[in-house]
């Protein structure tokens, strides 16, 4: 899990790139049909895919950051005032 | 876990991203691949008593007229047959060399087309002259390259194989001798096979107006519209087409869209339509490449040919 997580903004980086490349080419050739086809269907839906992983994967990581310690650690230590 | 060092990343990344596009390509238009057709055969008019309509097994090529045009800056002809005369000229002040076969037909269906390794599908390609060889083509011009995309209408001798949606010109040929250039909108399938289509090709942009006049902006901006090698299929009327090719990026400046346009209205074309350009930019006559092919041509999908049989 931790291995795919660390792949998570490589997709994106690889994914990204390949689609810069692609509109580029569509710019100077579009009758390639680089952009439009099914298996650049497939790769969009791969990076969206991708982007939207790593997207709510820093949002939850900010969010577990930003947490008072207290709330972090609730659940797993045992309240510091004695219940009477 | 060692963190592994940026450059070590940047290397990797790198490297997938080079194996991905590689095998993007061989998916995209390098491995062969049939293609479903639509398989609707186009239903050829009967002639009619009075019509010039030939059968089919009796086309032929006559007369040599030209069509009224205006001079070029040089003009070579190189053969003369049975209503095909082709030439080498010159234009813009002889930076541009391009050739033009006149072709004054009997009957629409001598203007056949041929696909590589006479099968419908993408990454199928030969050379023009392998085509023109293979189909006993008397003159031979790259087409559309329709394998390169699944967008457009491919209609091939009388057979409609796709007909999907598009933003560019179509052109269409019908049995009758006649040509229009058409929208995706406008084009029916069914209303087309029963009227009697010939070819159509998918590619453009339309070079003429209604009149026949030259334009400065093109349908779609979706072209290359700057100096290239370039493919013409013009239309003087009924029977009566021009295949031109302009050599570019070589001792050939090549011809903008522009340029072309204005070429093909000074030639008298009454309908002028956009083919493959660039490396795909090639004629031959008689098995022998005519033009100076840039970077010496390339293996594509298509051609439109003139058969040896036809004369």
């Amino acid at each position: 899990m931790s291995g795919l997580r660390a792949l998570l903004p490589h997709a994106c980086i690889i994914l990204s790139l390949m689609f810069l490349i692609f509109l580029v080419l569509d710019s100077y050739n579009p009758m390639m049909n680089f952009v439009n086809n099914g298996i650049s269907s497939v790769l969009l839906a791969l990076l969206c895919a991708c982007s939207l992983a790593s997207g709510l994967r820093t949002i939850a990581q900010a969010r577990k950051k930003n947490r008072p310690p207290a709330i972090r650690r609730r659940g797993k230590v045992k309240s510091r005032v004695p219940i009477p | 876990m060692k963190k592994k060092p940026l450059w070590v990343l940047i290397l990797a990344d790198s490297l997938i991203l080079g194996a991905a596009l590689t095998v993007f390509a061989l998916f995209h238009h390098v491995l062969p691949r049939q293609k479903t057709s639509l398989g609707i055969v186009s239903v050829q008019p009967s002639p009619q008593s009075g019509t010039t309509q030939a059968p089919s097994s009796s086309f032929s090529l006559i007369g040599t007229a030209l069509a009224e045009e205006s001079v070029p800056d040089t003009e070579r002809t190189l053969a003369e047959d049975q209503g095909l005369t082709l030439s080498e000229r010159s234009c813009l002040n002889g930076t541009v060399q391009y050739y033009l076969a006149d072709l004054n037909l009997t009957d629409a269906t001598a203007l056949k087309t041929a696909f590589a390794y006479d099968t419908y599908g993408g990454g199928y390609a030969q050379t023009v002259s392998e085509m023109a060889r293979q189909q006993d083509a008397l003159l031979c011009v790259n087409g559309d390259y329709y394998g390169n995309s699944d967008e457009g209408v491919v209609v091939r001798n009388g057979v409609i194989y796709r007909a999907n949606p598009t933003d560019a010109d179509i052109l269409c040929l019908y049995y009758d001798g006649t040509m229009a250039v058409k929208s995706y909108r406008e084009f029916d399938v069914q209303a087309e096979a029963a009227g009697g289509i010939w070819q159509a090709w998918t590619f453009g942009p339309s070079l003429l107006d209604e009149d026949g006049q030259a334009l400065s902006a093109f349908h779609e901006g979706r072209h290359m519209s700057g100096r290239n090698p370039r493919t013409v299929l013009g239309y003087y009327g009924p029977n009566h087409y021009a295949l031109l090719v302009a050599d570019g990026r070589g001792r050939s400046a090549g011809l903008s869209l522009t340029e072309l346009s204005q070429l093909c209205e000074d030639l008298g074309f009454q309908i002028a339509y956009n083919l493959d350009g660039g490396k795909s930019s090639v004629m031959t006559y008689q098995d022998a490449v005519v033009n100076q092919p840039a970077g010496g041509g390339r293996a594509i999908s298509d051609v439109i040919y003139i058969g040896e049989a036809s004369l």
